[in-house]
């Protein structure tokens, strides 16, 4: 069994996220681990509870959130880019006086210190960009 | 040994031929997304790719552009779970964006 640390750069509107999606479940599938999903600049979004898709179309923040859920993986989501882009946790959102957490459940909030530790950690690392 | 990840068009961006340059015999090249679509056989860079490269193309994307049947024999086309496999038989993979 070996482990793979994800990084996903594109947002929910990419390709590179379904992509990442697809490749995850495949890791996961071929029985191997995933050790890290890293949600980084544009992907962030993927974390983000305020998105609606139409109905005809892949929902990737709540696809995302139900693989992380049903496999109990580490989401990080990196927190410079995503509190540019809106996505706050309950704790991000009362130190700014924000209206409350904008991120879906099941991702965490964290820093880059986290991509370096699993690009240690994990056996091979992937990055998928838009 | 590097797994090259290609996600564009050979026509809207360089970077197929900026990883064409840099990659040594042992390499492989996966097309995935738009990158696909260099892999038609009407495109002239299967013919600059340099001898003993191993050339994969991603099945499911080629199907959602409608060009399963337009490849070159020189690709072999793989799933997600073969990708998965090829990433762990290379050291390391490089994403070209």
């Amino acid at each position: 069994m070996s482990s793979f640390c994800l990084i996903i750069q594109g947002a929910p509107s990419s390709s590179a996220s379904l992509s990442a999606l697809n490749f995850a479940k495949a890791v996961i599938g071929s029985g191997h681990q995933i050790h890290r999903l890293f949600f980084f600049q544009d992907g962030v979004l993927n974390a983000c509870a305020n998105i609606v898709a139409p109905q005809d179309e892949l929902h990737l923040p709540k696809a995302w959130q139900q693989l992380i859920r049903s496999n109990a993986l580490d989401a990080v989501v990196c927190a410079t880019s995503a509190l540019k882009r809106g996505i706050v946790d309950k704790t991000e959102s009362d130190r700014y006086e924000l209206g409350g957490s904008t991120m879906l459940e099941g991702f965490t909030l964290s820093g880059l210190g986290q991509l370096v530790e699993a690009g240690l950690e994990a056996d091979r690392v992937i990055n998928f960009a838009p | 040994m590097i797994l090259n990840t290609i996600n564009k068009s050979d026509i809207s961006s360089t970077s197929l031929l900026a990883c064409l340059a840099t990659m040594t015999n042992e390499d492989a090249l996966l097309l995935l997304e738009d990158g696909v679509y260099a892999a038609q056989s009407a495109s002239v860079l299967p013919s600059m790719i340099p001898a003993g490269v191993t050339l994969h193309v991603l099945q499911e994307d080629l199907a959602a552009r409608g060009i399963s049947d337009r490849i070159s024999p020189d690709f072999i086309r793989v799933d997600y779970r073969e990708f998965v496999s090829l990433a762990l038989q290379c050291d390391k993979i490089v994403s070209w964006n």
